[in-house]
């Protein structure tokens, strides 16, 4: 059942997020560059508040992290997703699509 | 679930750097990158990391934001990691004990017993001791009570010293000028009324209060009202409150019940209020059924110096108990006009369990200290075991696990042992609690909500927890001490000196523990001996006492006739030898007592001295049918009644007090404002209890001076108990008697005691297992020795040892152990001692004889349990000890 909340706007960050994370191990920058990509540069990541909501998740226990040494040679800080975080992803994917298809018979009939 | 990485948590902890140094790496990181990629785009340095951090936003927020998510969770993957480890920590223990089934089975059913005979005693501490009172903010309740420290040295009333009922005008002084306390309230539980039914005629307990009492709880009526000011004045209106138990049993629980009428005492009586349900006031007497007004009788009017009350009130926030104490005994003073008085203010609740305190503490102790061999037993049997596991602990040490793991491994092993023990001992300590419950003999308040509440787990966790460290903190030491080389090289060999030493002064500490434990209980034991054996200076044996009530008082004629009426037809009744009555019974009544003046001492003197003095009034054959003795002048005759002279008989203990031992027949006291002239002087009896003082005591013909309803007293060959019979018999003489009680005085006597027998029994019960454990154990570790020196004895054996030589060497051996604990078992028994001091009846707390008793009986006890594990390894064949 999807039903609108305040949380809602932080949780589609989230799910940004992991579902970036499936791929494979990332950076922050990394995450938010893909973000930026892949939506076509429609959603544009505000910066300062990736990084609190990656805390959050790894707090949570959704995402695990790890210094790895980087594409420039130095070390920085990577995010994976935990087997927590995978079922996180699937099942707040499946909420999202049932959100949006709620949303969209409501607004259907303006168009 | 662990992942490799969080195995090594030390390791990744040191190299860390710090959280904020971490936070700020990461983040540069990022500003970093993107200026790179500002910079292909075709910006220049500057530009790109301007614009950079420009859509960073506010770094340092974001940073401080980083920092303080980021250290708590690192505090919870601690939190996590420490669980992690402590439930592998158990699940090998409970591996390792899995491959010691024996003693484990010993351990966790020695820890359970100790723990579960804890717990127990515990729950009734926590119900009756500390469990808050069912109202709102308890501890603000407070009684109140008046005090005359000048009356503790007279023995018939000293009881009043600390704790005077306060009356009519006392409420009045209270309520008007005590700033400190609110809602001053008076109640007494002690009346009956006689309620009239179609069913018929019933006896019940009434609460009369004031009607403060209500306020003063903050309890609502839960139907119509509480009674009003109006209501508690001289000749008030007949208004009652029913209790809710009486509403449902009555009413069926009838809402209309409220402005109908019952009749009470002959009079009709309008119901105003239904109290709440399970409201009780006074938890050790009869839950009373009906609520009346006090204040309602002349004998309360100020005037009349009535004090039958008890004294309940808010304190003011804020105020100290001293504070309310110093004003409430100012007002008391003034308004009696006595500077010897006094007040006692306290917490209502601490109040109520004054004397039950002392006696349930000492029962805490007890378990406490069996609780604590329990610990020392298991503790001796691990130390035991260390031997054998010397092997397992050097090739755990030779592959690498340091010294702190194995420690932590050994007391987790003792946690998980207390655990099961505490999971055990708690299904145990329900049957126990069962059966203290059920057979505590006085009705303590809390007694019946008794159970394993929230708090009595968490004791129970604690004691686990506790215990479970406690016990396994020395074989740990030992282990810990010993070093990882040390541990390797000993292998499986000898456990080393200090292994054996610490069992020694285990065992020896137990043996001191035990024998504290059971001088208190042979301490309690004799003194309830001495309790039972007092003379109680009549001959109970077959006495009978029915009490009667009538719904009119006695004086009218007719119920005179009605009291010869019964006299004469129980006289007839078969298997009754002799029949007579009296205000007092002893054992059965409570007690009254006046102040008597002597002749030949003025007015003034004799204000001065007069003493209360018990008063019994007593129907012809009194003294002969419970079989006091005369000691001086003559028993009451027959003439001895209304309009002839006025005459009286006084005790032993009156004679020694007021007459200076002499015999004073012929004298002449002044009681109830008339003299009467001494013709006898009775032996002294026990009244209340076996283990009181005499109290000096005057009797008087019960016909010059009639009271209330008398009791009466038969003296049957058979027990003639049988209620029916007596009552249908009252029924004849008079239809609107009731019969309230037939007590035999026998049973009333052992009831006296029964707290004394039941604290003894508990005791005693504690010390017997106690040292059962301790021979128990020092069996086991004897056994164990005999098997470890099977090579030595051999040797001797085979170089021409007799086995007598041998099991001397043996128990020898052991018996410094036993004199050691001995040594300090003394002193330790000599505080136990104190701590039971004073309980005691006709035994001092330092008893030779108990002392040694005990110190004999231990003394047996361990020498059988090292003599036979050595006579055993003295039969064993040198040939076949000496090739193992």
């Amino acid at each position: 059942m999807a039903v609108f909340s305040r949380d809602r706007l932080r949780g589609t960050l989230e799910l940004l997020v992991l579902r970036t994370l499936a791929w494979g191990p990332r950076h922050g920058y990394a995450i938010a560059r893909w973000l930026e990509e892949s939506s076509k540069e429609a959603i544009h990541v505000e910066e300062g508040s990736l990084y609190p909501a990656l805390y959050r998740m790894e707090q949570r226990g959704l995402v695990s992290s790890d210094w790895q040494t980087s594409e420039l040679g130095r070390p920085a800080k990577f995010y994976a997703l935990t087997p927590a975080g995978r079922r996180h992803l699937k099942q707040e994917t499946a909420n999202w699509f049932a959100f949006a298809a709620a949303v969209s018979l409501v607004l259907e009939p303006a168009r | 679930m662990t992942t490799p990485r969080d195995r090594e948590p030390e390791l990744r902890d040191v190299i860390r750097p710090p959280v904020g140094e971490r936070v700020d790496a990461e983040l540069s990181f990022h500003i970093d990158m993107r200026t790179r990629e500002l910079m292909a785009r075709g910006m220049s340095e500057a530009d790109a990391r301007a614009e950079a951090i420009r859509r960073f936003g506010d770094f340092d927020e974001v940073s401080s934001t980083l920092v303080r998510i980021a250290g708590r969770t690192e505090g919870i993957m601690r939190r996590a990691r420490f669980v992690r480890e402590a439930i592998s920590d158990a699940r090998v223990a409970v591996r390792m004990l899995k491959r010691r089934r024996a003693f484990a089975a010993l351990a966790i059913g020695t820890m359970a017993l100790g723990i579960g005979a804890a717990t127990a005693i515990f729950s009734v501490v926590d119900g009756v001791l500390m469990r808050p009172l069912p109202f709102d903010k308890p501890d603000e309740i407070v009684s109140v009570w008046l005090t005359q420290p000048s009356l503790a040295k007279d023995p018939a009333i000293a009881w009043l010293a600390q704790a005077t009922p306060v009356g009519n005008e006392d409420y009045q002084a209270l309520t008007r000028d005590a700033t400190s306390l609110r809602d001053v309230a008076l109640y007494s539980t002690g009346g009956v009324a006689t309620l009239s039914t179609d069913a018929g005629t019933e006896r019940i307990p009434v609460l009369n209060a004031t009607s403060t009492l209500l306020p003063a709880l903050r309890v609502r009526p839960q139907l119509g009202r509480g009674f009003t000011r109006d209501d508690d004045v001289l000749n008030g209106p007949n208004v009652v409150m029913i209790t809710w138990e009486a509403w449902r049993s009555l009413y069926g629980g009838d809402s209309t019940v409220i402005g109908r009428k019952l009749t009470l005492d002959d009079k009709p009586f309008e119901i105003i209020g239904v109290l709440p349900e399970g409201l009780q006031i006074d938890r050790t007497v009869d839950a009373p059924v009906l609520w009346l007004p006090a204040l309602r009788d002349s004998f309360d009017i100020p005037a009349r110096h009535n004090r039958g009350y008890r004294a309940l009130a808010r304190l003011a926030p804020g105020v100290p108990l001293s504070t309310a104490t110093a004003q409430a005994a100012r007002i008391l003073r003034a308004v009696n006009g006595d500077t010897l008085l006094g007040a006692r203010v306290d917490v209502w609740q601490r109040d109520q369990t004054r004397t039950a305190r002392g006696p349930l503490l000492v029962l805490l102790g007890a378990a406490g200290l069996l609780l604590l061999i329990a610990c020392v037993n298991v503790a001796v049997l691990q130390v035991g075991e260390g031997a054998a596991r010397a092997r397992e602990m050097a090739t755990r040490a030779a592959l690498g696990a340091g010294v702190a793991r194995l420690v932590r491994q050994l007391l987790a092993e003792s946690v998980v042992v207390a655990g099961f023990g505490a999971a055990l001992g708690l299904g145990l300590s329900w049957f126990m609690l069962r059966a203290l419950v059920a057979l505590a003999p006085e009705r303590l308040p809390g007694l019946d909500a008794v159970a394993l509440n929230g708090r009595v787990l968490v004791f129970t966790m604690v004691c686990a927890l506790v215990t479970g460290v406690l016990f396994g903190v020395v074989p740990a030491l030992l282990m810990g001490r010993a070093g990882a080389t040390e541990i390797v090289r000993s292998g499986a060999g000898e456990s080393g000196r200090g292994a054996r030493s610490a069992q020694r002064a285990l065992v020896a500490l137990q043996l001191a523990l035990s024998m504290a434990l059971l001088v208190d209980a042979a301490l309690l034991a004799r003194s309830l001996r001495n309790v039972r054996d007092v003379d109680p200076g009549f001959r109970p044996e077959g006495l009978l006492a029915v009490r009667v009530s009538l719904p009119r008082r006695f004086g009218d004629d007719p119920t005179r006739a009605f009291t010869d009426g019964v006299m004469r037809r129980l006289r007839a009744y078969p298997g009754i030898e002799a029949v007579t009555a009296g205000t007092h019974v002893p054992f059965v009544s409570g007690s009254t007592s006046s102040p008597v003046a002597l002749d030949r001492m003025d007015e003034a003197l004799a204000r001065a001295n007069a003493r209360h003095t018990q008063q019994r009034y007593v129907m012809p054959g009194y003294f002969e049918v419970l079989g006091m003795k005369l000691l001086a002048g003559r028993f009451f005759a027959p003439d001895d009644r209304a309009g002839g002279e006025l005459v009286a008989v006084v005790s032993a203990a009156e004679v020694a007090r007021d007459f200076g031992g002499v015999w004073p027949i012929g004298r002449q006291v002044k009681h109830q404002g008339r003299w009467r002239r001494i013709v006898g002087v009775v032996a002294d009896v026990k009244y209340h209890g076996l283990a009181r003082e005499d109290e000096a005591t005057i009797y008087v013909p019960f016909e010059q001076l009639p009271d209330d309803a008398p009791t009466f007293v038969i003296r049957a060959a058979s027990a003639v108990t049988n209620r029916t019979a007596l009552a249908a018999l009252l029924h004849e003489v008079e239809p609107r008697a009731t019969l309230v009680s037939v007590t035999s005085v026998p049973t009333a006597i052992a009831k006296s005691y029964a707290a004394e027998r039941y604290r003894t029994v508990l005791v005693s019960a504690f010390g017997v297992m106690a040292a059962l454990l301790a021979v128990v154990g020092l069996y086991g570790v004897s056994i164990r020795s005999a098997k470890r020196r099977t090579r030595e004895l051999g040797i001797r054996l085979a170089l021409g040892s007799t086995s007598s030589m041998v099991v001397r060497l043996l128990v020898n051996d052991a018996m410094a152990g036993v004199a050691m604990g001995l040594a300090v078992g003394i002193p330790a028994a000599l505080l136990a001692g104190r701590a039971v001091s004073p309980y005691l009846f006709g035994v001092s707390a330092k008893d030779p004889v108990v002392f040694v008793s005990v110190a004999v009986a231990l003394v047996v006890g361990t020498t059988l349990a090292t003599a036979l594990p050595a006579m055993r390894a003295a039969r064993v064949n040198p040939a076949v000890a000496l090739r193992e």
